[in-house]
This record gives C-alpha cells, structure tokens and sequence, in this order.
C-alpha cells in the first residue's frame, strides 16, 4: 500500500467531503482500530485506504442509499454493514457539529428503505 | 512495497474526470489512486532542492482541489496528468512562498543568509523559479539575524547555512559543502551534525542577544 494515500487518507479525515471524515468519526465512537475497522467492513487495509479517499454519501435518502451501494459494490463490501458504519458516523458529525438534539432521531428515522432487506430494522438508540 | 500502477490512458482519464464531474462517490479513490504516486515523483524530480515533504503535501493539495473542483480542468487544453502537474507545481511554489512567512515570523533556529549563488545546489530539471522563492524566503529571515553573528561564520559553516536555509535534508551535500564528502559516511554524518548543533546553538545565543539589546 503506498505510503502517500495512507497519508492522504489520514489527512482528509478532518474534511467532511469525503468518507474518511464519517469512518475515523465511527471509529472514535465504537473506540475500534483500523484492524477491528477493517474486519468489521469485511475489508483489508489496503481497502480501508481507498475507502476513505471516496466523497462523503449524501446525508440523506435516496442519495445516501444510492452512494452507499455504489461504495460497497466497488470495492464488494456488504451494503448493509457500510451503511451502518457510515450513518453511524455522519451522526457523531452531526453531534459534534452542534446541530440540535431534536435531530439525533434521524439515526432511526433513516433506517426506512434499508438497503438489501424485507426485515424491520433493528432498533438502535440514538447517541 | 506495491509499484504504483501505471496512468490512465487519456481516454480512461476522460472518463475518470467525467466520474468527477457526475459525483460519482468511489471517482475521488480512483483518482488518488491513480495519480497520487506519479505526482510526487514527478515534483520530487522536478524540484530536487524542496523538501520531500512539501512536494507531498503540494501533490495532495492538487489532487484534493481538482476532486473538489473538478471544472477546474478543461479537457480541450491538457491532459489530465499534465494538468496536475502544473496545479501541483504551482502549490509548491505557495508552500514554499508559506514557509518564507513563516519563517519571517519566528525566531529563526535555522534562519541563515542565502548565498548570491542559490541556483548552484540545483539539479538538472529543477522548476527554475525555486532560487527565486528560496531567495525571497530567506531575506524574509535575514533581518532577524544578527550581522555579527553572519560575520563570525567561516566559509563552511556559511555554506552549510545556506544549505539549511534551502531545508537541504542529504548528508552528502553538507558534507560537500565542508569538504569533507571523501570520509566514511558514517564520520560524515557525524560532523555534519556536530557543525549544524553548533550553528544553531550559536544563532540561538546571537538572536536572544538581539532581543535582548531591543528589550521587551
């Protein structure tokens, strides 16, 4: 793996553009390494890498299902489990950003249309 | 280590930067990917006197801007690859015009006078401009150190100031500069080190004299 896209890849974890912002936010929360981050995508490390370096999915539906599917398609991750990682971390974005309270529902009002399956999603308390 | 892979065909290059252009989320990787590597190298060639780690950071800056921006490339005028080498190129030149700031706004640990000669640790190929901005950098600093100080160098340790002042990083070109690049490497670096301390020790002690004398 080249040593300059992993530096780029750190390097970019502070802008929200690309994905890298969402994921190092995940990690923080879930306290996971980029191992336990990289076993959790299904991934390798060198997949890691370039999965930072992609633009942020859209924060909402259908844009964010669309990105989201796109991402895991191209580098053969599963869907759901990516979706999850990345929700999850756009909402501690979210939080940090200071937007209100009111707003940290959007983590369970976003599961309607989830990628991939017929089963009700599963209930996940807001941060 | 992997070989990074080879460029993009123009055509595929095309293609790539219309990716750009659409939003397409995975479009960003492929062109790190792809032109990351090739790029520092191409500035590491092209502008042997900077820092590594300014043509690396140079190279980010311009592929971050044009995934950013893509419409800032017209396909009709360049190629993609030649595209960013110039909107690198260009970045260095402002990283390098930052850090002359920079260093004008400090205490210079390793401020120095440049020489009249900037241009003679060129290398073939280098951007022509860069003696200009070392220059301008180290006038930036020139007015914090004291002439007196300057005036107690001898010709190797003014040699070797102003290879600190271009942030020269090889062993080999201070010790040419001393004069002493016929010893065993290892007794090069050694002396190189002893010198640099010296210098710095000794600028430490003139500047803090000047601040001194001017009082708070």
């Amino acid at each position: 793996m080249s040593k300059a896209l992993e530096r780029l890849a750190r390097r970019v974890e502070s802008d929200p553009f690309f994905l890298a912002a969402a994921l190092a936010a995940f990690q923080a929360s879930a306290r996971l390494d980029d191992q336990a981050l990289a076993v959790k995508l299904g991934c390798t490390a060198e997949v890691l890498t370039r999965l930072r370096l992609c633009r942020m999915p859209a924060p909402t539906a259908p844009g964010f299902w669309d990105d989201t599917r796109h991402i895991a398609e191209h580098f053969s991750l599963d869907a759901d489990v990516l979706a999850e990682v990345v929700r999850h971390g756009q909402g501690v974005l979210r939080l940090r950003q200071g937007e209100s309270t009111a707003e940290a529902g959007f983590l369970m009002a976003a599961r309607d249309g989830e990628v991939g399956t017929s089963q009700p999603p599963p209930h996940e308390d807001p941060p | 280590m992997t070989a990074a892979p080879d460029l993009p065909s123009d055509e595929d290059a095309l293609l790539l930067h219309a990716r750009l252009t659409r939003g397409e989320p995975t479009a960003p990787s492929v062109l790190a990917v792809a032109y990351l590597d090739h790029l520092i190298d191409w500035l590491s060639r092209h502008n042997r006197s900077a820092d590594p780690d300014f043509c690396a950071e140079a190279a980010d800056e311009a592929i971050v801007a044009l995934i950013k921006n893509p419409a800032s490339y017209s396909p009709s005028r360049s190629t993609l690859a030649a595209y960013l080498r110039m909107s690198a190129q260009g970045d260095l030149r402002n990283i390098l015009a930052r850090e002359g700031r920079h260093w004008a706004g400090r205490r210079p640990l390793d401020g120095v006078e440049l020489s009249p000669h900037a241009g003679k640790y060129l290398a073939e190929g280098d951007d022509p401009s860069l003696p200009v901005l070392l220059e301008e950098a180290a006038e930036a600093a020139r007015s914090a150190i004291p002439p007196t100080f300057l005036e107690s160098l001898n010709e190797g340790e003014r040699r070797v100031f102003d290879l600190m002042a271009q942030a020269e990083r090889r062993t080999s070109a201070y010790a040419a500069a001393l004069g002493i690049d016929h010893l065993p490497a290892e007794q090069q670096r050694a002396e190189v080190k002893r010198v640099r301390d010296r210098l710095e020790k000794r600028l430490d002690r003139a500047v803090g004299s000047k601040h001194d004398e001017q009082g708070p």
